[in-house]
């Protein structure tokens, strides 16, 4: 099997090292621990020093566009989850606002608050995992530990909400899918106020950790001017200095009625947007969540977790919608556009790590190989993301 | 910031009202132009300044053969496009030609359409002109055809492999065979080639199928 890279030329075939002058041609992936999930690297090496990272995607590509054309709307949901498995929550309310917007529904209040409250819990979860694997690749393999011990609580408070740990299916076109379970609301206010002291604890361990900062800071800095051309979104884009949150800027759903702040990289140890920024940047946003989750759990008004639907989903042929919001890894942007009969003409999803994978080729050129592990697991890729 | 109406209403000024078709079936609002006007619309929405659109969000490939209400069988690219200097938001899509689906890349305008177009490549053979490397994304390089076309079918073999399966009732045959002649409790046996008496199971060959319910 033959690759080309985006220029079109030929870089080597498949798991060969290919010796050309000083320049090795090297396989990493599509098996290796450091990238997330099923991903393959190219590199260009001279030495230590990488003349090119070439990415090479679509091990995971589920052809979830086209399995959207072949299902009914409701009948998509579940495959949403699918999306991305670490933040399933976030594809469901995509693809679903998106729909909503195309039939024009308006959701109870207490069903959005519900998606608020599914969609922050889900939000710290993933970036626990993203954080933990984070400090994994550079070395440090405890941190990780406590990371997964976290989520899994946060996985059983999901569970209880909807029966599932990891693709939830729970928010649906209209509304989501259960009401609160009896005495939720308090645990996991209980759960909230332990919560808020594991993120102290992750900032001794990692954080503030001498060997972690000297492996973060300064690597792989990118510009705001980079990351808006190259489209980054959510926290890699925020860690670039560019303030800019969907939640607050462009709100969906109730966000405009709590208060909380968007974390900017700051450049603190290094430079603006290096990888230590993006990671600090994701702390923060952890304890942002915790403070919109307690306003959303006291605030969270009765009525109905499902609006009245209409029997027959069937919006009218061409007619096409989008939704952005503001997942755990960046804007995710779901378009879906009508066929007249009960299914659609076409779906489209426009995700976080898949603006990422474009830049790392730019950005990776002139790093060393152990650098390019790091700034990798910044910029807090998953592979299903990217493949679809 | 301004809204879509307002976008649309500065571009057809620049522009001419000739040039730029309101896209009625877009809920948020969003235009289309021609191919030989996509590149000048595009720039003018990048680089003036009330305008200022510095994200190019998506880019989505579509396919309109057999679409109930479209006019031929294009193929469309859309571009979903943000600014954050001014906070506000359009679409902008091209109709290309089915036969000959040229359309000029936006790769020097935005890096972020190097990959989506890519993407829109792989998926739906629409050939954007000027790109740095127009080659297969997602899908294997030797693959054939475009999946997301409508006129695509999927062949008895995609790369070598068998895109059909056997039945599990035939699986269940080779159990069959192998225990005997013996259906294992609560199987009912349509396995047995019909005989001259009909589908009915002999007895002798299904001793347990007494205390399974018939299925017709």
């Amino acid at each position: 099997m033959t690759l080309q890279d985006q220029h079109g030329e030929q870089i080597g075939s498949s798991f060969q090292l290919i010796e050309e002058g000083n320049e090795l041609t090297l396989n990493m992936g599509p098996h290796h621990p450091s990238t997330h999930g099923v991903l393959r690297f190219i590199l260009k090496t001279d030495g230590e020093v990488i003349r090119r990272c070439i990415p090479d995607v679509g091990f995971l590509h589920r052809a979830i566009e086209s399995i959207g054309e072949k299902c009914t709307y409701d009948g998509f949901m579940p495959y949403t989850d699918r999306v991305d498995y670490i933040a399933a929550m976030f594809a469901n309310h995509c693809y679903a606002l998106a729909v909503e917007e195309l039939l024009e529904i308006e959701l109870p209040r207490r069903a959005e608050y519900l998606r608020v409250i599914s969609d922050e819990l889900n939000r710290i979860a993933s970036h626990l995992l993203g954080l933990g694997a984070m400090a994994m690749d550079i070395g440090a393999v405890t941190p990780f530990l406590h990371m997964l011990r976290e989520r899994e609580h946060i996985n059983t408070y999901i569970e209880e909400l909807c029966g599932q740990r990891i693709t939830y299916n729970y928010q649906r076109i209209g509304g989501v899918s259960h009401d609160l379970p009896h005495g939720w609301r308090d645990r996991l206010l209980d759960y909230l106020d332990h919560f808020e002291k594991v993120i102290p604890e992750l900032n001794r361990l990692v954080t503030g950790n001498q060997i972690f900062i000297e492996r973060s800071a300064n690597v792989g800095p990118i510009t705001a001017q980079q990351a808006i051309t190259y489209g980054l979104v959510g926290p890699n884009l925020r860690s670039s200095g560019v303030d800019f949150d969907l939640r607050r800027d462009r709100p969906y759903s109730v966000y405009p009625e709590f208060e909380f702040e968007v974390p900017l990289g700051l450049g603190e140890m290094g430079t603006i947007g290096d990888c230590y920024d993006r990671f600090v940047v994701r702390v923060r946003e952890m304890q942002q969540s915790i403070s919109i989750l307690r306003q959303a759990l006291l605030k969270i008004p009765t009525g109905h977790h499902m609006a009245k639907m209409p029997k027959k989903i069937k919006p009218e042929e061409g007619l096409h919608a989008y939704s952005r919001i503001e997942s755990a890894r960046g804007e995710m942007l779901g378009w879906v556009m009508g066929s007249g009969g009960k299914n659609a003409w076409r779906v489209r999803f426009r995700t976080g790590s898949f603006n990422a994978m474009g830049i790392i080729e730019e950005i990776s050129r002139g790093m060393m190989i152990a650098d390019v592990i790091a700034f990798i697991a910044s910029l807090d890729i998953i592979a299903p993301e990217i493949d679809r | 910031m301004m809204n879509a109406n307002q976008i649309t209403e500065k571009l057809q000024g620049q522009f001419g009202a000739d040039r730029i078709q309101v896209d009625e079936k877009a809920k948020r609002g969003g235009v289309l132009v021609s191919v030989e006007n996509l590149v000048d619309t595009m720039r003018f929405l990048r680089d003036d300044p009330e305008l200022a659109m510095d994200f190019l969000n998506c880019v989505t490939g579509i396919d309109l053969l057999g679409l109930a209400g479209a006019e031929s069988d294009n193929l469309r690219s859309l571009y979903h496009l943000y600014s954050y200097a001014q906070r506000h938001e359009f679409s902008v899509s091209v109709d290309i030609p089915r036969d000959d689906p040229r359309v000029p890349s936006m790769t020097s305008l935005w890096a972020s359409a190097i990959w989506m177009e890519r993407e829109a490549y792989d998926l739906l053979g629409i050939i954007y002109e000027n790109h740095p490397g127009l080659t297969r994304l997602l899908l294997p390089t030797e693959f054939e055809g475009h999946p997301l076309r409508k006129d695509w079918k999927e062949g008895e073999f995609v790369m070598g492999i068998s895109t059909t399966r056997d039945t599990p009732m035939d699986l269940l045959k080779f159990f069959h065979d192998k225990m005997g002649g013996e259906v294992p409790p609560g199987l009912t046996t349509d396995l047995d080639p019909p005989t001259a008496e009909g589908n009915a199971p002999s007895p002798e060959s299904t001793p347990s199928s007494d205390s399974a319910p018939e299925v017709e």
